[in-house]
């Protein structure tokens, strides 16, 4: 840590910072790992700043509350949520690695805990920490699952546990450069919801554990289970419509459901689909002028009604098939087509909402864009739509550049940060 | 990429923050002192292949975290191990003192009939010695722990400590006291067939299904 004034000044800091933030909140206290974030708090903000950080990413359910809890349920269950997570999104790996005997919790403990400082470079970690600011503890899941995509070639042909925990436990340089690290987390999308469904999986397998039930006929597959967890969090509303899509539609169709607006990517429509769906939505947008006073629940109603009746309108036509569908989803978002799930279905999932939660952590956040992210106008709306129909139609490379995915409003905003 | 070699142990390091255990296991693995050692956010990997007795045998060395509070998930890597580092800070009594809870965690989560060493660690800071030679090495003695003083610094006894522990269980698999082939001891063959018996437990259908969200 070397003896220079300033190193021991900022030691001298660091202690009182921590030090504060154990006496402010006795019942967590201080941890090991603690250090690690007051560490880059400090490298921005001034000694009162840093600690108010300090406690906002400690005691901010968006952030890390809970996971200092001397009890580490929370870190044991965010293991067990990543795991899931990548043996949906990749189970080749994820079968290999538990093959050999490596459990999640011995690399996800560091990740939520330390949040990446201990990558070995510098820029990557302050990038990380910019998207983790902004969107939440989702961002921990999504660089976790983008370093795994990154060392999943290396990490298949690592015959033993003493090759591939280190590994994962001390990420190498040339996956956590700049370069390779942040365009691969453009390319990785875990969405909320996503993760939440994994929640809900896990708080079910334990229930299970502790009190197994007798079987009610035949036994639940793990696809069934999700299907029902996840349509128990979407808070289904529209029983019958949705059960007849759950049926028919490709698996991850699952989000369509009224009270949460995740409208499906239309990227992998075709052309002739998109004008259609541009001209229901641009319906949809006058009568949302008409009904601005009965607030944006109807709106975000109504324009779900569409998009559920246009994807079953692509079901006829045959333009995915569930087939090619499950086959995307298998094969991992490493040979993923870029198009599918794109940061474009954000932007929409965002346009109805209010503002993202921002936290007072302004100091971090100075070059956030303020305006002009959370509505989307007609106009950008449609240009939006072109851009999203350019960008199905390109085979992009898998690290596609960052200009690439300018489209999306809320990447420029990322981008801007970053 | 994989060595040969005649068994598999697998180790632990354990006891209070602070009192060395990843610089011990740094010095073992690399052979030199970690300067700017941070903590151990859960738990450390490290393996080497040793010689010992004329038998070639690889150390998968679990260091892990010392704060109590991440206990209850470092207890969670004791299960099948074969031997241990107890360690304690010969500069620290309160590190001493702990010596009691982490034994019987190890004694009743790891398997029985684990090896354990005890170290006191920080030999080189011999000015701020708080614990005597004698008192430990009666402790170790009433316990029935080998005991080395270590210098993680200097590298004083520290491949002894790990190879004193190896040879103990070698020792142990000869006389026919410890059986490799019992499940949980912490000892598997290095020949690759026999490796293959332990099998990784069955999620092969589980990973197979897909996700509907």
């Amino acid at each position: 840590m070397g003896d220079t004034p300033e190193a021991i000044e900022g030691q001298a800091k660091l202690f009182r910072v921590l030090i504060a933030y154990a006496k402010y909140n006795p019942q967590i206290g201080y941890s090991q790992g603690m250090s690690y974030l007051a560490a880059v708090l400090l490298m921005h903000l001034s000694e009162e700043e840093a600690f108010w950080a300090l406690v906002i990413l400690l005691e901010r359910p968006k952030y890390l509350s809970g996971l200092f809890d001397h009890s580490l349920h929370k870190i044991q269950h965010n293991a067990k949520v990543f795991q899931q997570l990548l043996k949906h999104r990749m189970p080749q790996l994820s079968q290999h690695i538990e093959g050999l005997g490596v459990s999640s919790l011995h690399y996800v403990m560091p990740w939520f805990l330390t949040l990446f400082t201990s990558l070995p470079c510098w820029d990557s970690v302050l990038a990380v920490w910019d998207l983790l600011m902004l969107h939440g503890i989702a961002v921990v899941f999504r660089t976790g699952l983008c370093i795994f995509q990154l060392l999943e070639p290396r990490l298949l042909r690592m015959p033993d546990m003493s090759l591939l925990l280190p590994t994962l436990l001390r990420v190498p340089v040339d996956v956590s450069r700049y370069s390779a690290l942040v365009p691969a987390l453009w390319n990785t999308e875990v969405q909320e919801w996503e993760i939440d469904c994994m929640h809900s999986l896990v708080l079910e397998e334990d229930r299970e554990e502790r009190c197994p039930e007798p079987v009610e006929g035949a036994p639940k597959s793990l696809f069934a289970k999700v299907l029902d967890t996840a349509r128990r969090y979407l808070g289904d509303t529209g029983k019958e419509d949705d059960s007849r899509e759950m049926k028919n539609l490709p698996i991850h169709r699952s989000p369509i459901v009224p009270s949460r607006s995740k409208p499906c990517s239309f990227s992998s429509l075709r052309r002739g689909q998109i004008k259609r769906r541009k001209k229901i939505n641009s319906s949809v947008k006058d009568s949302s002028q008409r009904l601005q006073s009965q607030g944006l629940v109807t709106v975000q109603s109504q324009r779900n009604t569409i998009t559920s009746s246009m994807d079953l309108d692509g079901e006829i036509t045959g333009d995915r098939t569930p087939d090619s569908s499950l086959r995307r989803k298998s094969s991992g978002p490493a040979n993923r087509p870029l198009g599918w799930r794109t940061q474009t279905q954000r932007v929409w999932k965002k346009s109805p909402k209010p503002q993202l939660n921002k936290a007072p952590l302004s100091p971090l956040l100075v070059h956030q864009a303020p305006k002009g992210s959370s509505r989307i106008s007609a106009p950008e709306y449609d240009s939006l739509l072109e851009a999203t129909d350019t960008h199905s139609r390109e085979p992009s490379p898998r690290h596609s550049t960052l200009s690439k995915t300018k489209s999306s409003l809320e990447n420029a905003q990322e981008l801007q940060l970053i | 990429m994989s060595e040969t070699y005649d068994f598999l142990f697998k180790f632990l390091v354990i006891g209070s923050a602070g009192t060395g255990k990843s610089c011990l296991l740094h010095q073992f693995i690399e052979n030199k002192f970690k300067q700017d050692s941070n903590h151990t956010i859960g738990v450390e990997f490290g393996s080497r292949v040793v010689n010992v007795g004329g038998k070639t045998v690889k150390l998968q060395i679990w260091d892990t975290a010392g704060q109590e509070r991440f206990r209850s998930v470092t207890r969670s890597y004791y299960r099948g191990a074969a031997g241990a580092l107890l360690v304690y800070d010969i500069t620290s009594r309160e590190t001493y003192n702990a010596l009691t809870n982490w034994l019987t965690d190890a004694r009743t989560l790891a398997s029985p009939n684990i090896v354990i060493i005890l170290c006191g660690n920080k030999k080189d800071l011999d000015a701020d010695r708080e614990v005597t030679f004698l008192e430990a090495s009666r402790f170790a003695q009433e316990n029935e722990l080998m005991f080395l003083e270590t210098s993680a610094l200097t590298g004083e006894n520290v491949e002894e400590a790990f190879l004193k522990c190896a040879r103990t269980i070698l020792n142990k698999i000869e006389s026919g006291e410890l059986d490799p082939e019992r499940m949980g001891s912490g000892i598997q063959y290095g020949d690759a067939s026999l490796r293959q018996l332990r099998q990784p437990r069955s999620t092969t259908a589980q990973s197979k299904q897909q996700c509907s969200c």
